[in-house]
Order: C-alpha cells, then sequence, then structure tokens
C-alpha cells in the first residue's frame, strides 16, 4: 500500500471533486429563483445548519495555517480556538435568533438586506456590502491559492517530472480547483453549497479524531510526552501564551471569540434555518463538530514541534508544512488520502460560501443600495457574478503577489469582525443604535485594519491589529450611539426588537 | 444601569488596560525571538513577563469576561421576565467559573515562571490545562443556559406568535400594495 501512497491520496482527492460536482448536479434541479440561490429557500434542517455553520468556520487557515502557527509559536494560536465554546455562545445568543427573524419579517436575501432594513439606511447597507466584498476577495484569493498549493504538491509527486522541471505549473492547479469549485457554486448556489459542507464538515471531524490520534502514537508519550518535550526546550512554548505572550494571545481570543457574530458566510448560514427554533439545537452541534476538527490544529502542531526537537523528524524550513509533513511521515496512505481530501474540503466550504456572499453584494446589495432596486434576472446575474468573483480572485491570487494575497487573506477575519460585529451583532439587538454609529464603524474597521496591515505596522507586545479596529470600531459605535438622537424605526422592526 | 451603558463601560475601561499595555516599554524580543536549533521555530521572550504586564494582562482578560457576558444580556427577550431569577442565577455562576478560570491560569501561569519547576495537572503544566480545559469549558454554561431556556429566555411562544402576526400583517400589505400590483401587471 505504501508504493501507492501518491497515487491513494490523488485517488481521494478525485474522488471527494467528483462527489462535489454531483451535489452541484442534484441542487441545480432544486435552484429555482434567486431566493434559492442565496437563501437555500430558507429551508435547512438542523444538521444541515449546523455543520454547514462549523464547516464554514474552520477554513483551509485551520487546517494547514493552525499547526504551522503552532509548530512556529506553540500555544500562542491555541487561543483562536479555545474560544469557541463561548465565541458560538456570543453569536447565538446575539445573531442567531434575531437574524432568522429579521430575515423573515423582511424576506431578506443577505446579510447587506437585513442591515439595510434594521437601520432604515441604504448607506449602511452599502458600506456593509463595501466591507463584505473587499474581505471575500481577499480571504477567496487567500483560499484559491491554498487549494492550488496542494493540489500541485499532489500532482507534482506523481506527474511532476514528465511534465517540467518546476512540476505541474500553479496556473493549471488554480484552473482545476477552481473549476470544480466554481461549477457546483454557479449550478447548485448556495444548496451546493450547504450540502457539499455536510459532507466537507463530516469529513474534516473524522479526519481531525485519526490525525489527533495519530499525533499522540507519533510521539513517546502522547500528549504528556509532547508537553515534558516542549518544556525542556522553552516552557514559554507550552505555556498558554506560547512564544508571543500575555497581551498578543488575549487579543487572538478577543477578536476571535466575538469576531464570530461578524462573519457574514457563518451569519448567513443562520438565516437559512427552516424554523426559528431549530436554532437552539445548532449551538451545541456546531461546538462539538468544531472542537473536533480543532484537534488536528493543536496535535499536528505540537506533535511536530515535539518531534523535531527531540531530533526524530528534520527541521522543517517553512513552519506551513508541518500539517503536510506529519501527513507524509506519520500516518498511513488512505488516512493521508482521507486528511487531503479533508483539507481540499475545509477551504471548500469556506470558498464555497465566500463566492455565494461576494455575489449577493455585487447583483443584489449593491445595486439596492444605490439605486432602490437589484439587478432584473437576478439568477442569471448570480451565476455570472459567481464566475466573475472566481475568476477575479483566482488572477489575484496568482498575479497580486503573495504578500498582497496574504495581506489580504489576513485582512478577512479581522475586517468581518471589527465592520460587522458592532452593526449587526450589537445593532441588531439595541434599538438605540443609529445609522451614523454603524456607517463609522466600518468605516473606521476598513481603514485602521488595511492602514495598519498595508504599513506593516507591528503593535507592541504582539497585539493584533484586528483586535484594536475591532475594540476602536465597537468604542465608537457604542458611544456615537449613545450620544445621538434615538432614531426613528419602521414599526414592523421595532416591533421585531421588542420582542 | 443598561446593558448598553454597562458595554461601553466595559469597553472603556478595556481600552485603558490595552492603552496601558501598549505603552508599557516592550524589552527586546518581548513577543517571541528565534528558536536557536530551528529556522521556522520562535522561542519565548528571553526577559520573563513583569508583574505589571501579567496584571495588565489578566485585567484584560476580565474586561472581555465582563464585556462577553453583557453581550449575551442583550440577546434575552423583553416579551416576559418570567424565569428570570433562574437566568440571572445560571449567568451569575457562568461568570465566577469564567473569571475563575482565566484567574487560576493567570496565577498557575505566574507560579511557573517565578519557580525552576513546572507542575503539570495531567498532560499539561497547570496553566496550560486552565487554559485548555478551565477557559473552554466555562462558556458552556451560558450555551447550557441558551438550549434550556430557548423558549423561556431568547423566544417564548408568546414573542412567537407575535412574530407571526407581524410576518402576516408584512405579506399582507406587500400583496396589497400598488408597487406589488404593478408588478403582477
Amino acid at each position: 500500500m505504501e508504493a501507492y501512497r501518491s497515487q491513494i491520496i490523488l485517488g481521494s482527492v478525485a474522488l471527494y471533486m467528483l462527489m462535489c460536482i454531483g451535489v452541484g448536479l442534484w441542487a441545480m434541479r432544486r435552484t429555482k429563483n434567486s431566493h434559492d440561490f442565496f437563501m437555500a429557500g430558507r429551508s435547512l434542517g438542523i444538521l444541515v445548519t449546523s455543520v454547514a455553520v462549523f464547516s464554514s468556520t474552520m477554513s483551509g487557515f485551520g487546517f494547514v495555517g493552525g499547526p504551522g502557527l503552532v509548530y512556529r509559536m506553540g500555544m500562542s494560536s491555541i487561543w483562536m480556538v479555545v474560544c469557541t465554546t463561548v465565541g458560538f455562545a456570543l453569536s447565538f445568543h446575539l445573531i442567531a435568533t434575531r437574524i432568522r427573524l429579521f430575515a423573515e419579517l423582511r424576506d431578506s436575501i443577505s446579510l447587506p438586506d437585513a442591515v439595510g432594513a434594521r437601520y432604515g439606511s441604504r448607506s449602511t447597507a452599502f458600506w456593509a456590502a463595501v466591507a463584505i466584498l473587499l474581505g471575500v476577495i481577499g480571504y477567496l484569493a487567500a483560499q484559491i491559492r491554498a487549494m492550488a498549493t496542494v493540489l500541485k504538491n499532489l500532482l507534482d509527486d506523481i506527474l511532476g517530472t514528465y511534465v517540467s522541471e518546476s512540476g505541474i505549473p500553479l496556473e493549471v492547479c488554480v484552473a482545476v480547483s477552481c473549476a470544480v469549485l466554481v461549477f457546483y457554486c454557479v449550478t447548485g448556489g448556495i444548496i451546493a453549497g450547504v450540502y457539499t459542507d455536510v459532507v466537507q464538515g463530516i469529513m474534516m471531524v473524522v479526519a481531525a479524531v485519526l490525525v489527533c490520534w495519530a499525533a499522540m502514537s507519533a510521539v513517546d508519550g502522547g500528549f504528556r510526552g509532547m508537553s515534558e518535550t516542549l518544556v525542556q526546550d522553552d516552557p514559554a512554548s507550552i505555556s498558554p501564551w506560547g512564544t508571543i505572550g500575555i497581551i498578543g494571545s488575549l487579543s487572538w481570543y478577543f477578536v476571535f471569540a466575538l469576531g464570530g457574530a461578524g462573519q457574514p458566510h457563518v451569519v448567513t448560514k443562520m438565516m437559512m434555518t427552516k424554523k426559528v427554533s431549530d436554532i437552539r439545537h445548532m449551538l451545541p452541534l456546531s461546538i462539538i463538530g468544531y472542537s473536533f476538527t480543532a484537534l488536528l490544529w493543536i496535535s499536528i502542531g505540537l506533535a511536530m514541534r515535539a518531534l523535531v526537537l527531540q531530533g526524530n523528524h528534520p527541521d522543517l524550513v517553512n513552519a506551513d508544512s508541518a500539517a503536510p509533513q506529519f501527513l507524509q511521515s506519520y500516518t498511513n496512505p488512505v488516512l493521508a488520502g482521507l486528511v487531503f481530501a479533508g483539507l481540499l474540503a475545509a477551504i471548500m466550504s469556506t470558498a464555497d460560501s465566500f463566492l455565494n456572499i461576494g455575489a449577493a453584494a455585487v447583483v443584489h446589495d449593491i445595486p439596492r443600495a444605490i439605486r432602490g432596486q437589484s439587478l432584473g434576472n437576478e439568477l442569471f446575474w448570480a451565476r455570472t457574478a459567481t464566475v466573475l468573483i472566481a475568476v477575479l480572485a483566482s488572477l489575484f491570487s496568482l498575479y497580486a503577489g503573495e504578500r498582497m494575497v496574504a495581506l489580504l487573506g489576513a485582512f478577512g477575519w479581522g475586517t468581518f469582525a471589527a465592520a460587522l460585529v458592532p452593526t449587526v451583532a450589537i445593532g441588531f439587538n439595541w434599538k438605540r443604535a443609529t445609522p451614523l454609529a454603524a456607517n463609522v464603524a466600518i468605516i473606521t474597521s476598513l481603514s485602521v485594519n488595511f492602514g495598519l496591515k498595508f504599513f506593516q505596522v507591528q503593535l507592541p507586545w504582539g497585539f493584533d491589529v484586528g483586535a484594536l479596529s475591532l475594540l476602536l470600531s465597537l468604542t465608537l459605535f457604542v458611544s456615537i450611539s449613545l450620544i445621538s438622537k434615538p432614531p426613528q424605526l419602521d414599526e414592523d422592526i421595532e416591533a421585531v426588537m421588542d420582542l | 444601569m443598561s446593558a448598553e451603558r454597562l458595554l461601553l463601560f466595559w469597553l472603556l475601561l478595556m481600552c485603558c488596560v490595552v492603552g496601558l499595555a501598549l505603552t508599557t516599554p516592550e524589552p527586546a524580543g518581548g513577543h517571541g525571538v528565534p528558536h536557536g536549533d530551528s529556522v521556522a521555530m520562535l522561542q519565548g521572550s528571553p526577559t520573563p513577563p513583569s508583574d505589571r504586564i501579567l496584571m495588565l494582562g489578566w485585567l484584560f482578560g476580565l474586561t472581555q469576561v465582563g464585556f462577553f457576558v453583557t453581550c449575551m444580556t442583550l440577546g434575552i427577550t423583553r416579551t416576559t421576565s418570567q424565569g428570570r431569577g433562574v437566568l440571572l442565577l445560571l449567568f451569575a455562576v457562568g461568570t465566577l467559573l469564567y473569571a475563575g478560570a482565566m484567574t487560576m491560569m493567570v496565577l498557575a501561569d505566574r507560579a511557573a515562571v517565578r519557580s525552576e519547576q513546572v507542575a503539570f495537572i495531567g498532560w499539561f503544566p497547570a496553566a496550560t490545562t486552565w487554559m485548555l480545559f478551565g477557559i473552554w469549558s466555562a462558556p458552556l454554561v451560558f450555551v447550557l443556559a441558551y438550549m434550556i431556556g430557548f423558549q423561556r429566555w431568547i423566544i417564548p411562544p408568546v414573542a412567537m406568535s407575535r412574530f407571526e402576526e407581524l410576518v402576516a400583517a408584512n405579506r399582507k400589505q406587500t400583496s396589497t400594495s400598488p408597487e406589488t400590483a404593478a408588478d403582477r401587471a
């Protein structure tokens, strides 16, 4: 079996991609209008929505970047994972029910739609759509690049030497992986997105649990053995703060715990449940699913750091290769195949959500905010916009330079958090929140986040830029709303906010 | 004090704590230095964290706990105050457990930094165990409150009926509006 390792892995990935195409074809028959395309007809059950929520939250960053961060910095990045319970609890207490009620009341098909209805302001809906579109392009480009890089590594193992010295061109890998993604997103819209999310989510959980087991077996003494090795080398790396220290770690906790309530690709899924009462069961299911997938993040990172320090594995040149190297060296080929497919699943389950909300921003939210109505024949334009956004993000990922892609990829979570947590998570629960406060919060967060990242400003003590812009936008939002005259709300909106 | 004013209080307090931390001089390599034996690894600062930074970090953690719990209270129904006592009790217990786990973690870490020996609880050093199991699990109380109290504290049947009336009224209004009639024509 070991002799066919590369073929087994590639075969698993090919099977997974065929499954995505199959789901796209199946979902095409269920997608009859733009409401189905963007909102799945608001007809999803508990399990489908819960898995869609956690699998879109755990992106390729968690499966590749997460273990890399643990390898590089020890426990620091675990704060992005340990916030799971409070993060989901905040998202559900603040937004899950509220956004579902607004979506049904005003028949909203996107987050900016609901924002426009809540604030009675086209400008607030416009700024929310702009923030989403900017974040989507950056995040999507980073996901596409990650997907193509994984595929290139796999194809190079088998075909690389027959093609050229540098292996399969990255452009080909971008084209292949994007073609599958775009196919199921264009044909089946969000219905295909959420049903592939279910398969992707289950694969991610199974892969993560098995990898955690493999990691415990790879190091003598399991987790205790890893901890003792790390303590002997550098106690700080296995302390709660890792190498970055207490202030930097807690800034990540702040932005990742609270930021979940502002991620449009996650919040939009909460608008799609069939019944409001289903939401109560989604909370524990999402936490359980996400926590299991996070085992991969923690276990591979710690195991690889310990194995290298013990001298049982060669030093890594690049921290992001921790996960691929672990899978190549310490798992059997079938598990490696499952995990590589799970890795693509993690990337695609986030990318398909971004494509969908990006298309909604282009054909629905921005035209509506500017002209007061969305485009005619919305379903056709939604499919066209999905293709165009994927092409744009692919070109961006290939030609904008790694720094720009990484910059906008990192820009994603913090931008959504800082721009949308005040406007959506707080504003949908507080009648006194004003459109002016929401606009100021969104514009400030975009400027601070992008400005500090663009000029590569390093804050003291490793404090995260996203956390700073979130803190600023929240403080401005609450202060401006409190000193402004209370806004006049539409009667039905006020009645729902009083529930 | 209303929940919104309490939110502002926590935010301003957090701004002060973060401001004090960011203006505290950071020693060279304060948030990690390259590892001597590995090109892609970092290791902790050669200077142990001062008590001032540990104190500011602890306060930053506690203000986050206060802010998060206050945020969660915003999602509680306004239609009825039935069973509010049980909810308050659950939130109080949850807050105490959460703040307690944060405090125990900081204390255990301080003890480890100041002594030569690192104490273990189970698989990990004591402070890390508090982080992985205490900080992760303490907010489960709020998850429990959401699940068991969904129909009492989040969206009670009376609120749901009111909502259904609103939706019905909205649909009726939409179907009889001149714009809809023009669309149909």
